[in-house]
């Protein structure tokens, strides 16, 4: 793709590529029908993520069951090709769920939305991406990362404003709701003028 | 231009994380117990409390936006009307836009926001119903319908269709038709079908 550099393919329970382009990072979502959205580097406010156990639960799992197979190959004496299959494969998924790192569940925050890296779901994957996307955010931006000191005072600051805002905003709406109303007009409107009646013009006319 | 501040969002519960806890080490504890790791970049220091009411909306009042109605307004679109504040508003050469109409007008179909990638449905019109093999019937002229239209498409866009992906498929559905033709010639003239 011209001027996009993929950075994050396809993962086996996922379907999301992220690109990394001049000015913005491309996300493409779906097989058939694909959603594009851009984030520019300038409206990046942070990269989220954290590990979860699926990895673990994988781990655990397929080799639990490789070992019940083993068990009941050799203990039973059940030497079949199909038990020789699902040895071969469970061996597969735990070797897999070794090798390819933990799982992390990964976002990307700009200054409008956060968006999910559902691709980005091993920590090789995502050390990669930071890899690529923070020297073109520092880039973009004039400096690399905040440090940790630095965001929890603007957070403080940001919240005191907040706090303030809306204690300003509640004596307003008090002040309003107390406030006498405006008097009414005095001055007497002028009368009405006399139309004539029936009775009054017949009696005129005698 | 600073925006309104929201602090980022726990990855599992999507709760605002409580960032005045947040450790040396950049991560923090969500409510739902899940430690949150965070790289944030500079931008997040443009975000601002009170943004979103000191914005000069587009005629003195506070109009919201449509999108955003907590934002106030600070254009109105030139095709649909509908006021957009500082993040929805496009600007098309003159003209002031709103996302909806940014993506639908000329011009702009080289970002589009959605592509249909018939390169990969062509290929899967291929080769999917080949495992039941009588779908292929329907499947296979459909596809050599489907690859010469796309075929003489223009290659526009960000991701243009693969014209490998398409001749391939077309390749592949005119074998499939052949080898149709050549079934029902066999039944035709009394062979071996």
């Amino acid at each position: 793709m011209k001027g996009y550099k993929k950075v994050i393919g396809r993962s086996s329970t996922a379907v999301q590529k992220v690109y990394l382009g001049e000015h913005d990072v491309l996300i493409i979502d779906g097989t058939w029908i694909e959603e594009y959205r851009r984030i520019p580097y300038t409206d990046i406010t942070a990269v989220v993520w954290s590990q979860t156990q699926a990895r673990m639960a994988a781990c655990v799992l397929s080799g639990s069951l490789f070992l019940l197979f083993l068990l009941f190959r050799y203990a039973a004496d059940a030497q079949t090709p199909i038990n020789a299959f699902f040895c071969g494969a469970l061996l597969f998924v735990l070797l897999y769920s070794v090798l390819k790192g933990g799982t992390v569940k990964c976002a990307l925050r700009s200054r409008v939305q956060q968006v999910n890296l559902k691709s980005t779901n091993r920590m090789p994957r995502l050390r990669k991406l930071l890899r690529e996307l923070e020297p073109r955010i520092e880039e973009a931006q004039g400096r690399g990362p905040l440090t940790a000191e630095e965001v929890r005072e603007h957070h403080k600051a940001m919240q005191e404003r907040a706090t303030a805002d809306r204690r300003g905003r509640a004596s307003a709406a008090r002040q309003g709701q107390t406030a006498t109303p405006p008097p009414l007009p005095t001055a007497v409107p002028p009368p009405l003028p006399t139309l004539p009646t029936p009775r009054s013009v017949a009696a005129e006319t005698e | 231009m600073s925006t309104r501040y929201e602090p980022p969002l726990c990855v599992k519960c999507r709760e605002p994380l409580r960032l005045g806890r947040l450790g040396n080490d950049m991560s923090v504890a969500c409510e739902c117990w899940d430690d949150n790791t965070l790289a944030v970049y500079p931008a997040f220091l443009l975000e601002d409390s009170t943004a979103a009411y000191e914005e000069t909306s587009v005629d003195g009042s506070t109009a919201p936006c449509f999108a955003h109605p907590e934002r106030a307004a600070v254009a109105e679109c030139a095709v649909c009307g509908r006021f957009a504040c500082s993040l929805c508003s496009v600007q098309e050469g003159e003209r002031t836009l709103c996302l909806d109409c940014f993506g639908k007008v000329e011009g702009s179909s080289d970002r589009p926001h959605n592509v249909t990638r018939w390169d990969d449905i062509c290929i899967a019109g291929a080769l999917l119903p080949c495992l039941l093999l009588w779908p292929t019937l329907v499947s296979a002229p459909t596809t050599v319908v489907l690859s010469i239209r796309n075929l003489r498409k223009p290659r526009t866009g960000l991701r243009p269709l693969s014209r490998t992906k398409l001749t391939l498929a077309l390749v592949l559905a005119l074998a499939e038709c052949v080898g149709w033709g050549f079934v029902f010639f066999m039944a035709a003239s009394g062979g071996p079908a």
